[in-house]
């Protein structure tokens, strides 16, 4: 009897216990996080009686949760791929639309702005179309800036994100932490049994933390869990947890980093942090953000420097040489800054460095680390982030300055002393957009016009033309005057193929350059660079106490001979090449010169010339005889071309009559002589660098030379006497070479002396190659500065041809180009995310439905659970009413 | 095997259904009202990339437009000026071909000389024009500056330089601007030789003298000179004595002495070689003065000379037959430099011309790009408006469907 009754109240307790639980799932239902909690019954001891074992009726076992810790790790895992996914789509959305959208596109602005130029630089002349320039410029230069601080906002919301998301993380690991301490206690109880809502609370919070960052777990014996998020970095070991702070990094101050904070220590694990939002935020920085800005960097550097480079060619309205438009790219403060210290360096804070932007072509889109791993505070490291390879590595001098050149940029440290552990940010191009600033204030200061300007004689008689004019660099001697030209040039063909440059500061005299150009090749009938064009390039000539001194009585020009050497260094890697030209005593001028022009980078002209005057005579029949390389000059037979008849040779010579002489001879043309008179005195010229060899016989003298040597005619009955005049060389040498003697008294002097002879600029000129059609002798041409030369637009033009050539990327892309490049980056990353977004949302899905359908609670199943329990309470109910109905017959007997 | 739903996963499964349904509904209709297919570079980036390639070719081919038009103004303008001035030296010519009547006495040559004169002026006039934003059409580079300009000695002189601008009309293309006045009207072979002579760009004194009267007196003489160039240079004043300004001439081309020490006379003739200068003012020493050889004869020079002629010959037979001579000389010069004119026509109809096909290339450069743009970037009206279509409908299933199985309850059978 009391054992139905036991029965019958063990039935009814545990109706009771499932009905609540049944009605626990069903109010839980849509619980987040909740798993379905069922019951597990089995029967109670059974009591042994005679008859054999009698049931004493049901217990609870166990209320258990449905769960499975697999699913539920996957539903971890896939919530934080799909956090990262999304978190990351957010952001770089953002900045893919900023560059691309059409308002705020910089291809729209860069574009505005060569459109003003082209306007501009059509009508060099009008201030209107300058001041429309002026406005555009400042215009791009707003555009530039406006969507490079939308980037830098960008970033402080990552900053921002990242703040929110360390705090979110600190907090649940906080809650963790404590809800392990609580798992631990109830189950410390001794019993088997689970809190289950306490796990189920638990489990929440880890699919709460995996949002922001990847998370592991290890159970541990007591119940409670070990949370580990990244890179296995530990953040809740059993009831206690680790503090994540975002502050701003060692190295750049600018952008936050993740760090454990432990009494008041930070150790950075930013690179450990993977997964989630925090994932999605780093690499978001590290793979969009700071590759755009340096981007945009570049890209303003390559605007800002080119067109003043170009604008620096130029001549403004006023006159004067062109300055900068923008402020220079490596100012002192910018220079600086784009050098930033590890907040951690040791002492001393002596440090003074920066960086110059060298190469433009060269510069890449990275950053770069100086590091110094040690030993001792000498041995340096620097890498470059984007690939991580090591650009240079060595041992620092204590010599000051001292200068890194990599990758079209150069590291100069002017001061300091450095330890081990020592870390430098190097940022070359994130400064590009920030320093961009309009310099000019005036229209006029924009320089279309070119500083050069190229008048032809009138006198001239041949077909020689001007086909164009460049400058190159402003910075020579030839523009140390604003205004003018120091000196102002002549080019003068001295035959028709070959040429002088001459100094026309007196344009009643133009004399020789310093150092000479004289009696450069012209070649008829192509196109000629008039003037050097190697900005290293250098002049060596000859001395004139060995080159062209008059040898009385010989028929050689009393050259010694020498080897000469020639040696070029190689600016990159110091290897020197070395070559050698033997002259050989005696050896005529044009002949070395010929043998020098042979090598490469080396360049020789060599031309003959010396003065005949003071023509004496010895009385009639005994005149003085002149012959000159085998023509006799004085001969009275000889007819000149044009005329009929000879002429009667004067007596005394005259320089005019052995000009006429000279000048009618077709073999000493043959041989490049030509000659001048000034009616006093004779300059004969050898254009070709050939010994001028002259004989005198009969009676008289004549004088020879700059200094007046005396030749007198020789005796009668003595055999004629000579004299020789060798010819001076000039040799044009490219950058980086030298020239020397093997003896110390030879053409070039003791130590030859090279001069540099570049002027900046250059001229190309063309003629016909008929008779007609070739420069004659004679012809010049003035190049005088271009005052008033408000019209001319040839350096407008090259300024326009800027927006067009490829400046970035070692030639390869052009402003518009590189522009171009980031925005499809960023679009294809975008794309690329989107697909990757939706993809995990479909995998999240699918494991939180593999989920569901273990902990989920189905009301419909509950409700039949309920019908089921009623139907059972019900008949445990009925049968304690059945064993008190049979007690109570018991008790009526 | 049976899976096993529970009901949140009944709701979250039709709710995530309709949410795609919603989503990709919403998209098409964006593309619909916007008329776009590419909405943002993140649709294609590919075809993103294209497209803004091709929109940056647009900019260039605008950019090049608007380099045409402002050439062709600037062609057009020139052009109008050289018609008339070609019309001027017509009419110049019937004059000076009038001016040789023998019946004609001094007087009435005296006008023709005034009428000539006046014909000078206004091609002057012409040769000074100016375009939209008052530069000066035939001033070379020189362009604030007026080209020619009448001298002291009532003669025109030429100011400017012998610059072109080139503008940029295409990648590789560029076209003269213009034509320099030294081009058109000063360089112009003469019939006979003759000579500049110009103050030196270096002289210091202020205000600068001047030097004009550029005169052959004797032609036999001159031709012994010819081709080569002197310079007037003024030495220091006590290179005579008393001391006082004073020049000495050299022939540039060998330094030959041709005078020394001369004194100066301001507004005095200085003759040699058979040519003969005048030089007002007060030259500093170190000033120079060069006389240059010059085979051409300017436009405007040739027709001052035969004034000249007109105005200083009588009735003598001497005198006719000076202006016989300069008769036959003017009217080749004419010739010529009419020529030089037609010569510039043609190269202007050139250029013009290239203008138009550059102008009518980048049109159809332009429609090829427009239309490239459209096929990446426009909707396919057709097949959005159906894909709507069929995705409005699936909508509307989901949503019809999930309200019927969400109303599905045991409870509602208690």
């Amino acid at each position: 009897m009391s054992s139905l009754i036991n029965t019958a109240i063990s039935g009814i307790r545990l109706n009771q216990t499932a009905l609540a639980v049944t009605g626990h799932n069903i109010v839980n239902a849509n619980t987040e996080g909740y798993s379905r909690q069922s019951v597990s019954q089995s029967t109670t001891i059974a009591m042994r009686t005679p008859a054999g074992y009698l049931g004493t009726g049901v217990q609870v076992n166990d209320i258990y949760r449905n769960t499975e810790q697999f699913l539920v790790d996957q539903v971890v895992k896939d919530i934080g791929t799909l956090s990262d996914q999304d978190t990351y789509l957010f952001n770089i959305s953002q900045t893919n639309n900023l560059l691309a959208s059409e308002q705020t596109s910089l291809s729209r602005v860069m574009n505005d702005y060569f459109d003003a130029l082209n306007e501009a630089v059509n009508d060099p002349g009008s201030l209107l179309g300058r001041q429309l320039l002026l406005s555009q410029t400042q215009e791009m230069v707003s555009g530039f800036e406006a969507v490079e601080s939308r980037l830098q906002q960008q970033n402080l919301s990552v900053n921002k994100q990242m703040q929110a998301a360390a705090g979110a993380v600190s907090s649940l690991g906080q809650q963790i932490a404590e809800l392990n301490q609580s798992i631990a206690d109830s189950q410390g109880g001794g019993g088997s049994q689970n809190p289950n809502d306490l796990l189920d609370e638990r489990d929440t919070l880890i699919r709460e933390l995996s949002k922001y960052v990847n998370v592991s777990t290890i159970s541990r014996e007591d119940g409670g869990v070990d949370v580990f998020i990244g890179q296995n970095q530990p953040l809740v070991v059993g009831s206690s947890t680790q503090t994540l702070v975002a502050a701003p990094g060692n190295l750049d101050s600018s952008r936050f980093e993740l760090y454990f904070s432990k009494a008041g220590q930070l150790q950075n694990i930013t690179r450990q942090m993977q997964g989630g939002e925090l994932g999605a935020l780093v690499r978001f920085r590290s793979e969009a953000l700071d590759p755009a800005l340096n981007s945009l960097g570049q890209i303003g550097l390559a605007l800002t420097d080119g067109i003043n480079k170009q604008n620096q060619l130029g001549m403004d309205l006023e006159g004067s040489l062109g300055g900068s438009i923008f402020a220079d790219i490596n100012n002192a403060v910018v220079a600086r800054d784009r050098v930033k210290a590890d907040s951690r360096n040791a002492p001393p804070n002596n440090k003074d460095m920066s960086i110059t932007i060298d190469n433009l072509s060269a510069l890449t889109t990275s950053d770069y680390e100086l590091t110094f791993p040690g030993p001792g505070g000498q041995q340096y490291s620097v890498v470059r982030k984007s690939d991580g390879e090591v650009m240079e590595k060595g041992m620092l001098s204590n010599a000051r300055p001292q200068e890194i050149s990599i990758d079209g940029f150069t590291l100069r440290i002017d001061q300091g002393t450095f330890s081990a552990g020592d870390r430098f940010l190097l940022q070359p191009t994130r400064t590009g957009v920030s320093q961009m600033q309009v310099q000019i204030t005036r229209p006029e200061e924009f320089a279309f016009a070119s500083p050069l300007r190229i008048d032809t004689a009138s006198g001239n008689q041949g077909g020689a033309e001007v086909l164009g004019s460049q400058v190159i660099s402003t910075d020579t001697p030839l523009f140390a005057k604003n205004g003018s030209f120091t000196p102002p040039l002549a080019i003068r063909f001295t035959s028709a193929a070959t040429y002088d440059v001459l100094d026309n500061s007196n344009p009643a005299k133009p004399v020789q350059m310093v150092p000479p150009l004289t009696n450069l090749p012209f070649v008829p009938g192509s196109q000629n660079a008039l003037l050097p064009s190697d900005p290293g390039g250098t002049t060596v000539s000859t001395v004139s106490t060995v080159a062209g001194v008059l040898q009385i009585g010989s028929t050689g020009n009393g050259y010694p001979g020498e080897t000469l050497r020639l040696e070029t260094t190689d600016p990159a890697t110091g290897f020197i090449t070395t070559k050698n030209v033997d002259a050989v005593a005696g050896e005529q001028a044009s002949v070395t010169a010929r043998k020098l022009s042979a090598l490469n980078g080396v360049s020789a002209t060599a031309y003959t010339q010396t003065t005949l005057q003071d023509f004496t005579t010895a009385g009639p029949g005994e005149s003085l005889q002149l012959s000159l390389n085998g023509v006799d000059l004085t001969d009275p037979d000889f007819v000149l071309p044009g005329e009929s008849v000879a002429q009667d040779v004067p007596d005394p010579l005259t320089a005019d009559f052995l000009r006429d002489r000279i000048n009618g001879n077709s073999d000493l043309a043959a041989l490049g002589i030509t000659a001048k008179s000034d009616g006093v005195k004779l300059s004969v010229f050898a254009n070709t660098g050939i010994d001028l060899k002259f004989t005198v016989d009969g009676g008289g003298s004549l004088t020879v030379g700059a200094g007046a040597d005396l030749v007198s005619a020789p005796l009668p009955g003595d055999p004629a006497t000579d004299f020789t005049i060798g010819g001076k060389i000039d040799v044009q040498l490219a950058a980086n070479t030298v020239l020397s003697s093997d003896i110390s008294n030879g053409l070039f002097g003791a130590s030859p002396k090279a001069k540099s002879n570049f002027l900046g600029v250059q001229i190309n000129m063309t003629s016909g190659s008929g008779l007609e059609g070739q420069p004659k002798v004679g012809d010049t041409f003035a190049v005088n500065y271009n005052r008033n030369g408000s019209a001319d637009s040839r350096n407008g033009a090259a300024m326009l041809a800027l927006g067009s050539k490829a400046m970035l990327s070692d030639g390869n892309l052009t402003v518009q180009d590189a522009y171009g490049q980031l925005a499809e980056k960023l679009g294809i990353l975008t794309s690329q995310t989107r697909v990757s977004q939706s993809a995990s949302e479909s995998m999240l899905r699918q494991s939180m439905d593999a989920l569901q359908s273990v902990a989920g609670v189905n009301l419909e199943e509950e409700a039949a659970r309920l019908i089921q329990l009623e139907q059972h309470y019900n008949a445990s109910a009925r049968l304690i009413g059945l064993a008190r109905d049979l007690f109570d017959t018991l008790l009526n007997m | 095997m049976t899976v096993r739903l529970s009901t949140s996963q009944i709701y979250s499964r039709g709710l995530n259904a309709m949410l795609d349904a919603q989503k990709a509904a919403n998209r098409t209709q964006e593309q619909i009202s916007t008329g776009k297919r590419v909405l943002s570079p993140a649709d294609d980036p590919i075809a993103a990339a294209r497209i803004m390639q091709l929109r940056q070719e647009k900019a260039n081919t605008n950019q090049f437009n608007n380099s045409l038009s402002t050439l062709n103004n600037r062609l057009q303008r020139e052009e109008t000026a050289i018609a008339g001035i070609s019309d001027q030296i017509q009419k110049a010519q019937e004059l000076i071909t009038q001016s040789g009547n023998a019946a004609l006495n001094k007087d009435q040559r005296g006008f023709i000389a005034v009428e000539l004169q006046s014909l000078v002026d206004s091609m002057a006039q012409l040769m000074n024009s100016r375009d939209a934003s008052g530069e000066y059409l035939f001033a070379g580079y020189q362009g604030k500056s007026q080209p020619f300009v009448k001298g002291a000695d009532g003669l025109y002189a030429y100011q400017g330089d012998e610059g072109q601008r080139f503008i940029q009309v295409g990648p590789v293309t560029s076209i003269a601007a213009n034509d320099s006045g030294y081009d058109v009207f000063m360089n112009i072979p003469g019939v006979e030789s003759g000579f500049k002579a110009r103050a030196s760009e270096g002289n210091s004194a202020l205000p600068p003298a001047q030097i004009d009267g550029a005169v052959v007196r004797d032609r036999d003489q001159f031709a012994k000179f010819f081709p080569q160039s002197a310079a007037i240079e003024f030495n220091a004043e006590n290179n005579v004595s008393p001391p006082g300004v004073n020049y000495t001439i050299t022939q540039v081309s060998d330094g030959r002495l041709i005078s020394e020490n001369i004194r100066y006379v301001s507004g005095s003739n200085i003759d040699f070689n058979g040519l003969s200068v005048r030089i007002q003012g007060q030259p500093a020493p170190g000033d120079t003065f060069m006389v240059e050889s010059d085979s051409s004869k300017g436009l405007l020079a040739g027709i001052e000379d035969y004034i000249q002629v007109l105005q200083k010959t009588g009735n003598s037979t001497a005198d006719r037959q000076t202006r016989e001579q300069a008769l036959g000389r003017t009217l080749a010069n004419l010739d010529s430099a009419q020529g030089k004119l037609l010569d510039t026509r043609a190269g202007l109809g050139a250029r013009l011309n290239q203008v138009e096909s550059a102008k009518a290339n980048n049109d159809d450069f332009d429609l090829v790009v427009d239309t490239a743009l459209s096929e990446l970037e426009d909707l396919d009206y057709a097949k959005a408006i159906s894909q709507l279509t069929q995705e409005t409908f699936v909508l509307e299933a989901a949503q019809a469907s999930f309200s019927k199985v969400s109303k599905l309850s045991l409870f509602n059978y208690f």
